[in-house]
């Protein structure tokens, strides 16, 4: 059966049902579909049966009343800005324009006087607190805008000293917290450097790379413990001549897994040999076989070439020391 | 029955009270209608309808009002505020729920038998979706021709018959069930 016939055939039958047909006759008009047509036909007249006759009065007065009541409450507001003085076109528009600029200017003056608010309040910050990032953050963005060399040395000087203060007020603090910072090395000893005045320990069964003397800048990564750095990263940024307290270093005979951080523990041997000091040279020569990180952004000098540049130079002096140490070694 | 409105909707917005005065007076007998048809809560359909023209000067005011058909416009705010309406009742505890049986006391002041056809229907019809119910109550409750009712729904003519058919037919079943 055609459903589009019985949908326009039902249409007929209600049509004619709404205009006084009584049921059958409608039935009659489509014999073929009275058993479809005639469930829809009875629904269709205990739907009309329903209909609502009257409306109270009271009803239809009440729902005036509270809509003409509501009415007269916007026309007042309306009349309030009509009346207003300032209330035409070319006002609204001005008042619109002056509405936006301060809106403008308070969230300026919101976002400066929040920045800097930020900043200021990051100052006095040490790692480990939440505004700490903003402190080192401000201090990159410091640097970026500073162009004289003069002042960005003076500047980066001061930086690095900052980080010292803050570690020490660690150590006062008896905080156990990560750092990070560049110094240059007073002494080093097997497994202890002093850097910048602050003890640095290697972790473990693990030596400083021998290629860390005196006087070299190092970047060193490490979390303060009970007034010392353990460093997790020793990385030498640029190198000086060895000295005699390196190559003095005694090394401890038990072999440990090689570790790219530190200088992995290796027989006497293995030292006194040419081949291998220049092995041992290359690994220190290459910042990522040997320290795993690049140096800290704050130091531009301690550039891959840089590093490389200064080891040569002092790769012949530290093959010269190393004959040295041999020859105190057989005197001994 | 005409869809024509009468009423300039560009006047309306000064929410002139003989204007509006004017509208209440033509419509509001039919949205009451339209209203209480499809609940059995006169309280509720004298409060819905009564909303609805509040909606219409308030829509009015925003200048969000009818663009085009003032009479469609109050027909579907009726119909969605009764549909919230009906949600609402049916997600209320049970004691809630009492305003969607027929209420018997009032039965007795009627026609019994009249009142229980037409409480068995009201009943029927809350189990409709929501277009079937409104198909359903403009073409009977209303007396709207097929046309305006496709005018009043948005929909097309062809679309409108066929959910008439299918409301019809979903009817008819769930008074069969209940009997």
């Amino acid at each position: 059966m055609n459903e589009n016939t019985l949908f326009d055939n039902l249409e007929i039958c209600l049509q004619n049902l709404a205009k006084g047909a009584d049921l059958e006759t409608c039935l009659k008009l489509f014999p073929g579909q009275v058993d479809d047509l005639r469930p829809l036909l009875i629904a269709a007249l205990e739907a009309q049966n329903a209909i609502v006759k009257g409306i109270p009065e009271a009803v239809q007065k009440r729902g005036k009343e509270r809509m003409l009541l509501k009415a007269a409450e916007l026309r007042a507001t309306d009349k309030a800005v009509v009346l207003s003085p300032k209330n035409n076109k070319t006002t609204w528009s001005k008042e619109r324009f002056y509405r936006l600029a301060v809106i403008a200017l308070v969230v300026l003056a919101f976002l400066l006087s929040g920045g800097t608010g930020l900043v200021s309040a990051s100052s006095n910050t040490l790692p480990g607190d939440r505004l700490y990032p903003v402190k080192r953050s401000w201090e990159g963005v410091q640097l970026f805008f500073v162009v004289d060399p003069n002042t960005r040395t003076t500047l980066q000087n001061g930086f690095e000293q900052e980080r010292v203060h803050e570690i020490e007020e660690l150590y006062a603090e008896k905080r156990f917290e990560q750092v990070n910072f560049t110094g240059v090395v007073q002494s080093c000893n097997l497994n202890i450097c002093i850097v910048e005045g602050l003890q640095v320990i290697t972790p473990a069964g693990k030596t400083i790379d021998p290629a860390i003397v005196a006087g070299s800048m190092v970047w060193i990564l490490g979390e303060t413990d009970d007034g010392l750095v353990e460093a997790e990263k020793f990385t030498l940024i640029s190198g000086s001549a060895p000295s005699t307290s390196i190559q003095n270093n005694e090394v401890p005979p038990t072999g440990e897994a090689k570790e790219d951080l530190m200088e992995p523990t290796e027989s006497p041997d293995a030292i006194e040999t040419p081949e291998a000091t220049e092995v041992q040279e290359k690994n220190t020569l290459e910042p990522e076989s040997t320290l795993g990180v690049n140096p800290t952004p704050e130091k531009e000098a301690g550039s891959p070439t840089e590093i490389k540049l200064s080891e040569q130079s002092t790769s012949e002096s530290t093959q010269e020391n190393d004959s040295n140490t041999k020859t105190t070694n057989e005197g001994g | 029955m005409p869809m024509q409105d009468q009423f300039n909707l560009q006047d309306l917005q000064g929410l002139d009270p003989e204007m509006i005065s004017a509208i209440y007076d033509r419509y509001f007998p039919e949205v009451y209608r339209f209203v209480c048809y499809r609940l059995n809560n006169e309280h509720a359909a004298e409060d819905i309808a009564s909303d609805v023209f509040i909606r219409l000067i308030e829509a009015l005011h925003a200048s969000r009002g009818p663009q085009s058909n003032l009479r469609s416009w109050l027909y579907a705010t009726a119909s969605h505020i009764v549909n919230d309406h009906l949600r609402k009742t049916y997600r209320q505890p049970q004691s809630e729920l009492q305003e969607m049986i027929p209420d018997k006391a009032a039965a007795l002041d009627l026609d019994y038998e009249r009142q229980d056809v037409e409480n068995r229907l009201k009943e029927a019809m809350t189990v409709l979706t929501e277009d079937q119910q409104y198909v359903l109550t403009l073409r009977f409750s209303q007396g709207f021709s097929l046309e305006d009712t496709a005018i009043t729904m948005n929909k097309n003519v062809n679309a409108v018959k066929q959910l008439q058919f299918r409301a019809l037919s979903a009817l008819h079943r769930i008074l069969n069930d209940r009997t």
